[in-house]
């Protein structure tokens, strides 16, 4: 230990400036940051651009950091044979502590320190979001502080590991771009965060073991190796979580509470939109018998179609965004990716079409009321929430609700509020006569405390719409640029998951509408 | 099986074994083999640096000096064979075990942004047995300018930093690897009366390209050849050993059969015949002459200067991998 702040000492007086620009760069970020929730409609031209400013101080952060480890862990470069420390008695716990101290004392320290600055200024307390800044503090040394330490220790001097660095970040977009052409789709949110922490433990694992082989043996190539096995299984990791196989075992075969029916009542038919090699087929559907207190939530898709002539084609999974449906019948527009040669081949022919659908199954929690401020408003369990407004028709309309809250997004949210269609009444009403306006917050499905980033608020957004809406009010099925009154009741309803499952729909007998030219958008018809 | 046999390795003994084991031996190495890739630097060397020795060792450019001087400090990993220094096995001479071996290399990179002042500062805490007194001495002795960055300084005067950080803390063992190679002769002597100042309390192992930069103060030499050491042994034995033996003969002679392996560089005109004698052993080595030239007349048998005897025994050992590339060459034809 004694060693470890003796070389930590050294290593203070010598890197000063990297560590002022460190420092300094942090606190441009805690500065900036918060423009992030503070600008919108009517915010000065400044604050627009220090908003826009906040993403490129997380940027020149990283960057700092990057420097400011490159450049102290290579003070006493383990590669090589020319160094003079390697002949001084240097124990390598001691070397390797002083430069962990050094990492946590200039890039941890004065991240953590923003970031409860941070928390302070966005409404919470710090002291509350304990654990998730401990978390956050272990997975951004998992993921991105020891990886880099990593890397310099194995490599001999500042523009190698810069090399390095670009050569780790050509090979992670060209794994993508693999990825990208042998996709067999994927679905976002079934892994319920364990792949993440696979990840972790791999990259950390792996990193760790490489940075103490280094250190104790300054066996380089060994350490360079196991640093390039991380890939190995990462790229598998990557490639098996896409395959039909492992979709299938996340999402068994089960017996549903619900029913999914092809919709095409009055007012509803299919419509297209046909892309350069896909085209896009909205299904009207309605969902009923959805269990109160529970909500089913669609993840993803997979869709066979067969023509009368016997022709077929089936889709790989696709993953499906904003399809979460309640208690007491729901209209929907599940939308399919079709290949547009099968289209063009099966347009204006009867079809039939056997969905497979990813069904994630969530409860209801706590029923969170708060009344319409046109300022901020706490709301217990997700955060502190104001209303998001477009400049429309000579006034300011609202569009939805913005929220932010520490360390990690609320968990999946629904809202509702009733909105006015012409002007508020008078103070002191309850509620206003209008229309049933609802959205859904995308959160992390997860129980996690934090979500990893760099960033400790996280913002989340509900789009209001009126599209799903009781099926007796079918007639009014319309969008609106809602007028929000202050005192409306604003219901926020949490949702947790309690199972997966996978559900077959057949849609019997229908045509594909016809493309209207190549390249147009074919919309024919999408009533909801 | 002996502990220094080919692949077993020497368990370290703590920070003060190891002093007096394995016969008084602060180095030694056995079958010391590395490879780099296809090139072969350094074959079998064995060798033995007593305690309390100035060992040089001395070879051409490229040699394999450094290479073996890095095994020894655990800077490289031997292919094959072992070594041990101050009775631990090179590849534990790390951390604490370095407390007593100071280091000083012509190609080190330093700490270019230290001044000299701060870097001893810096090393002082490493080294339990650092003497301030023996710094401040040093730092006086070598002129050392205090508050001066080492990138300020020539190259001279950073030799002169390095040797005093190695000495200032009384090494048992202080391995120089060129310790004077480019250095102006003032620098050169001045290092070296810090060096030999120092010499009672401290085995030193260093290597050189220059038999005369050597010759004055070492107590043992050791000769690397492209990668093998041709011979190590005590300056005096080997001054001993070694004779350049001139016979005038009287009258004509046959050629002789059977000289004796130990003679080399073997001249001989009608008159006369030079060789060097490589086993001298003084009136012996005459009467062995005067067997073989038996018409002699006189014998004379000079002492040689190091760098003789160093260019008999390289010439002796390429005139024989010569010959025997080309018998192995024959005998593929």
């Amino acid at each position: 230990m004694k060693q470890a702040l003796h070389i930590f000492a050294k290593d203070i007086r010598h890197f000063w400036p990297e560590i002022a620009i460190s420092v300094a760069v942090t606190g441009l970020f805690a500065w900036l940051f918060p423009y992030t929730w503070r600008h919108g409609p009517g915010t000065t031209e400044p604050a627009r651009l220090l908003y826009q400013l906040s993403s490129l101080a997380i940027v020149l952060m990283a960057v700092s950091w990057w420097l400011l480890i490159t450049r102290v862990i290579q003070a006493e470069s383990l590669v090589g044979d020319r160094q003079w420390w390697v002949t001084k008695p240097y124990e390598w716990q001691g070397l390797l502590g002083a430069k962990v101290l050094f990492i946590a004392a200039f890039v941890l320290g004065p991240f953590l320190a923003a970031e409860c600055v941070l928390i302070e200024v966005a409404g919470f307390h710090w002291y509350a979001c304990l654990p998730g800044l401990a978390l956050q503090l272990v997975m951004l040394f998992g993921f991105l502080v020891g990886p880099l330490l990593a890397l310099a220790a194995v490599t001999s001097g500042f523009g190698k590991t810069t090399l390095t660095l670009l050569a780790v970040l050509v090979v992670f977009i060209l794994v993508a771009a693999l990825g990208a052409m042998m996709d067999t789709g994927s679905l976002a949110s079934y892994g319920d965060n364990a792949g993440g922490f696979a990840a972790f433990l791999l990259i950390a694992g792996c990193g760790g073991a490489a940075i103490v082989l280094q250190y104790a043996r300054r066996m380089s190539w060994l350490s360079r190796l196991l640093l390039a096995s991380v890939w190995v299984p990462l790229v598998a990791a990557m490639w098996l979580s896409s395959t039909p196989q492992l979709i299938a075992m996340a999402y068994p075969a089960a017996k549903a509470s619900f029913h999914v029916a092809m919709d095409l009542s009055p007012g509803r038919k299919l419509a297209m939109d046909a892309g350069a090699g896909r085209v896009t087929v909205t299904a009207p559907l309605v969902v009923t018998g959805v269990d109160g207190g529970t909500a089913v939530r669609v993840d993803g898709v997979r869709a066979t179609l067969v023509t009368q002539t016997g022709k077929r084609w089936t889709s790989r999974w696709e993953p499906i965004y904003g399809q979460l449906y309640f208690p007491g019948g729901v209209r929907a527009g599940l939308p399919l990716q079709v290949d547009r040669k099968f289209y063009e081949s099966a347009e204006s022919q009867p079809v039939r079409a056997d969905l497979v659908l990813a069904v994630t199954k969530l409860k209801s929690g706590e029923d969170r009321v708060v009344p319409m401020s046109t300022g901020e408003m706490s709301v217990p369990g997700v955060g502190i929430c104001w209303v998001s407004l477009e400049w429309g028709t000579g006034t300011f309309r609202a569009t939805g609700i913005d929220c932010r809250t520490p360390m990690r997004e609320p968990p999946e949210t629904y809202v509702n509020v009733r909105w006015a269609e012409v002007s508020c009444p008078a103070d002191g009403r309850d509620e206003v006569p209008g229309e049933g306006m609802v959205g859904q917050m995308m959160g992390d499905p997860s129980n996690d405390p934090v979500q990893f980033g760099l960033v400790p608020i996280w913002k989340s957004a509900v789009w209001l719409e009126s599209s799903m809406v009781d099926l007796a009010d079918q007639a009014k099925i319309v969008r609106h640029s809602p007028l929000l009154c202050a005192g409306t009741p604003i219901h926020f309803t949490q949702y947790t998951v309690t199972g997966r499952l996978r559900y077959n729909v057949r849609l019997e007998n229908f045509r594909l509408p016809p493309m209207q030219g190549a390249g147009d958008s074919g919309m024919t018809g999408l009533s909801f | 099986m002996n502990a220094m046999s080919a692949g077993t390795r020497v368990e370290p003994r703590g920070p003060d074994a190891g002093e007096f084991v394995q016969g008084g031996a602060v180095i030694r190495t056995e079958g010391l083999s590395k490879r780099f890739g296809k090139t072969e630097a350094l074959t079998e060397v064995g060798l033995e640096v007593p305690a309390g020795a100035i060992y040089a060792l001395v070879g051409a450019n490229g040699a394999g000096k450094t290479t073996l001087i890095k095994l020894l400090m655990n800077i490289l990993r031997p292919t094959a064979g072992n070594a041990e220094v101050l009775g631990i096995d090179s590849q534990q001479v790390r951390g604490k075990r370095l407390q007593r071996i100071g280091y000083v290399s012509e190609n080190q990179e330093f700490p270019e942004w230290m001044t000299v002042g701060a870097m001893l500062e810096y090393l002082r805490p490493f080294y339990p047995t650092w003497d301030k007194p023996l710094e401040a001495q040093l730092v006086q002795q070598f002129d050392l300018p205090a508050g001066r960055k080492l990138k300020q300084l020539s190259r001279g005067q950073r030799m002169k930093v390095a040797m005093a950080s190695a000495l200032a803390f009384r090494p048992k063992l202080l391995v120089l690897d060129e310790p004077f190679a480019g250095l102006d002769p003032l620098v050169r002597d001045e290092l070296m009366e810090g060096l030999l100042d120092r010499a009672p309390e401290t085995t030193i192992f260093l290597s050189s390209h220059d038999l005369s930069e050597i010759e004055s103060f070492s107590s043992h030499v050791g000769f690397l050849e492209q990668g093998r050491l041709l011979f190590s042994e005590e300056m005096e034995v080997l001054s001993d050993r070694f004779r350049e033996v001139t016979v005038t003969l009287d009258g004509e002679r046959a050629a002789p059969g059977n000289l004796p392996a130990t003679w080399l560089q073997y001249e001989a005109t009608d008159s006369l015949v030079r060789f060097v004698d490589s086993a001298s052993r003084g009136a012996e080595s005459e009467a062995e002459v005067r067997l073989h030239f038996p018409e002699a007349g006189s014998i004379e048998m000079e002492a040689m200067p190091l760098r003789a005897i160093f260019l008999a025994i390289a010439k002796e050992k390429r005139g024989k991998a010569q010959e025997s590339a080309q018998k192995a060459e024959g005998s593929r034809k």
